[in-house]
């Protein structure tokens, strides 16, 4: 019987299963330690609170105008900013936790971020669009969560946020790894079908998914997800899953492998093609970082396409075949 | 009432905010050279609030720190990473002899080891910032209250709230008569979590254990019994308390559910209560009087008016929050500011958590040589109220309050 603990934070519910004895005083406390990570994280990277990052930030910014534009950060801002730098020059500029900038053309994107990293100090020009840490936020959130289990002598445990952020400990007594299941995106019923199913053991899973809620940036409605550098939203490419040694990582590899694959569908001058499209999303697998793996589906001739990438690919089984694919897109009309 | 009226209204509650301030102690030590930052020395630096402090004193660019002290291993190394070039020491009279430049000093060791390493701080010459609860028996209360008088630096108590703008703020509308007469007060603590701290050594769970006299009621209760008697500035007379162990049967003897009333002068009393079982409603304060009520949360605060409350201009421009069939006027601190910008709602909560305002007023004390927000006499009589209460609950009858408690009030 393992232990569940949960906690609601970043919008979402946090789950940490265990395996071990669920009421022995020791798990429970190193449970409820890993909880207040995700809590203090919660806190501190949170767009919607004064006393986060993102605001201080933008506080920063707002001082930079009269020529002081930093801000002291403590280790774990530091470590996720410079991860951060590190996606949005991999991904050249794909991800971009200052992605409003591509709504906005009088602010920066995150290359305009300064990191020294002896200092502990971050630069920000006083144009610098809001920050948006989203979904890496909770794969940082579970990775951090994760290494203080480890620590304490955890070793067999199932950690998520919003079941679209996963991190694996081990696997269960008697199996080889944790199987997680995909989403099948074309079904939206109580009990979806999966797409495929992913093996994890000491890995990482982020799923990102255009679908979910729109919201109005500078007087235009946009879809969940849009590219940074454009605006443009993302429509057809439905889901992009990233299997990766942590969190964090898989966090920003499939947000940005969700928006590189629709500029790479799109520049495909509309041609519905699925095998030229497929090879045209094959090309995307660059954006993995080493040991990851990933699985994409797009939407074409009315139909969703899964596509796997990169050498470790086959953590990914039961992969769907191409499926009749009817969902409307979120509304991305001005 | 105009909006340059209600700035004005505003800037006189600001204004009265230093008029509370508290009695001065004296602080002979000349301040530290100009321009140069505080070196600072952490004593427990590993725990979780040691690892809240070192965060909170990295932002401050007048402030190094430049020593770290835990007596584990695992949690020194791991202070270490986090304050990068402080040195690292075990033992906290080896950090003192060796760290000359000290200025100034954090303890942050559990409740019940403070004053061997206040005191010998205090004797070493530093200025000290003391966490809250300031210890867990009368005996080390009197003993460090000694040592802080007789010495010549700053003791400042982590009864942060006391440096919180929004408590501050709430403060003001209360003493100003914004709810007119309070007849009740209640506070409340409530947290679903074992209290517990990985590890195998039982000195790490300090808490749980009844003989060290660290449970809710001084951990938590010192805290709130600290905002109310400076809130009201009275003190209690009387305590009665019940405590249980209702959900954590994991061989603690610490309760997890306790409640007492204190009884203040004139008959009014404070309710409080703690448990590690349940979450609702979380922590808070609430001041309730004849023409509304505050409540007071951590880092938000609210007014609630009663419906013949007289109407105050500024209301037309406050932000409120609706509970339930009650709506709330948010207390903002620095809603003069927000307000001229026309962003008043962007000033709900504090850009900082509270920690951060009382780490600042202890570097402002020392470097400044102004009087610390909240001193030793503070510190010692929110310790000796709570743990009255946890007596109260652990004899199960009423107790006086007396001078013992009050010392120096």
């Amino acid at each position: 019987m393992p232990l569940l603990v949960a906690l609601s934070a970043m919008g979402t519910r946090f789950e940490l299963v265990l395996a071990g004895e669920p009421e022995a005083p020791p798990l429970r406390a190193l449970a409820e330690e890993a909880l207040e990570i995700v809590a203090e994280l919660d806190r501190r990277l949170s767009r919607f609170r004064r006393d986060g990052i993102p605001a201080a930030l933008a506080r920063a910014a707002a001082a930079a105008q009269n020529g002081d534009g930093t801000l002291r950060v403590a280790r774990e801002e530091m470590v996720l900013l410079e991860l951060c730098r590190r996606a949005h020059a991999r991904s050249g500029g794909a991800f971009d936790p200052a992605h409003l900038s591509a709504l906005d053309e009088k602010t920066a994107t995150f290359a305009s971020v300064r990191i020294d990293r002896r200092g502990r100090r971050v630069g920000v020009p006083s144009c610098l669009a809001p920050l948006d840490f989203g979904a890496v936020a909770k794969g940082y959130a579970l990775d951090l969560a994760a290494r203080a289990l480890a620590r304490g002598g955890v070793r067999v445990g199932l950690l998520h946020g919003g079941t679209s952020s996963v991190v694996a400990l081990g696997a269960p007594p008697g199996r080889a790894a944790w199987r997680v299941a995909v989403r099948d995106p074309a079904d939206d019923g109580e009990r979806p079908r999966a797409l495929a199913t992913v093996a994890l053991r000491d890995a990482a899973l982020s799923v990102s998914a255009p679908h979910g809620s729109t919201r109005e940036v500078g007087g235009r409605r946009a879809g969940h997800v849009v590219d940074p550098r454009d605006g443009a939203p993302v429509e057809r490419v439905r889901v992009a899953a990233v299997v990766a040694r942590h969190g964090a990582t898989s966090e920003v590899a499939s947000t940005a492998l969700l928006v590189r694959a629709e500029r790479a569908i799109r520049a495909n001058a509309g041609a519905d093609d699925p095998p030229a499209l497929r090879r045209r999303l094959l090309a995307c697998a660059d954006l993995l970082p080493p040991s990851a793996a990933a699985l994409v589906a797009f939407e074409a001739g009315g139909a969703l396409h899964p596509v796997l990438l990169g050498p470790h690919a086959a953590v990914f089984s039961d992969v769907a075949a191409p499926r009749a694919f009817a969902v409307p897109c979120p509304e991305t009309s001005p | 009432m105009t909006r340059t009226d209600r700035r004005e209204f505003l800037q006189q509650v600001a204004g009265s905010l230093a008029a509370v301030a508290l009695a001065p102690e004296l602080l002979p030590l000349p301040p530290p050279r100009r321009g140069a930052p505080l070196q600072i020395g952490v004593i427990g630096a590993g725990g979780r609030q040691g690892r809240a402090i070192l965060t909170e004193l990295l932002k401050f660019e007048a402030a190094k720190v430049a020593a770290v002290c835990d007596v584990r291993d695992e949690r020194l190394k791991q202070a270490v990473r986090r304050a990068s070039g402080a040195a690292a020491y075990a033992d906290h009279r080896k950090m003192l002899d060796e760290q000359k430049d000290l200025v100034a000093v954090v303890v942050t060791t559990p409740t019940h080891r403070h004053r061997e390493v206040a005191i010998d701080a205090l004797k070493a010459g530093k200025h000290v910032y003391c966490e809250a609860p300031l210890a867990a028996s009368l005996d080390d209360l009197k003993a460090i209250a000694a040592a802080a008088r007789e010495a010549k630096t700053t003791f400042h108590v982590g009864h942060q709230l006391r440096s919180n703008p929004v408590y501050q703020l709430a403060r003001s509308f209360l003493v100003s008569g914004n709810i007119r007469d309070v007849v009740q007060v209640r506070a409340q603590w409530h947290q679903k979590t074992s209290w517990r701290v990985p590890g195998d050594d039982p000195e790490l769970n300090w808490r749980l254990a009844r003989k060290n006299a660290c449970g809710l009621p001084l951990e938590a209760g010192a805290h709130q019994v600290d905002v109310v008697t400076w809130y009201l500035s009275r003190f209690p007379t009387a305590v009665r308390g019940h405590g249980a162990l209702l959900s954590w049967n994991d061989g603690r003897d610490a309760h997890d559910t306790v409640e007492a009333s204190l009884a203040f002068p004139d008959g009014l009393r404070m309710h409080w209560d703690a448990t590690l079982a349940n979450s609702f409603d979380g922590q808070h304060e609430l001041f309730v009087g004849t023409m509304g009520t505050i409540k007071m949360a951590e880092t938000f605060g609210w007014l609630f008016k009663e419906a013949d409350a007289p109407t105050q201009g500024w209301e037309v421009y406050a932000s409120r929050e609706k509970f339930h069939s009650e709506e709330g006027i948010t207390l903002i601190a620095d809603a003069t500011q927000l307000a001229k910008q026309g962003k008043l709602k962007e000033g709900i909560g504090l850009p900082n958590p509270p920690l951060y305002y009382a780490l600042q007023d202890f570097l402002k004390s020392v470097a400044e040589q102004k009087p610390a927000t909240c001193g030793v006499a503070d510190g010692y009589r929110a310790a000796a109220i709570a743990l009255r209460i946890d007596e109260a609950i652990g004899k199960n009858e009423e107790l006086a309050i007396g001078p013992e408690q009050l010392q120096g009030s």
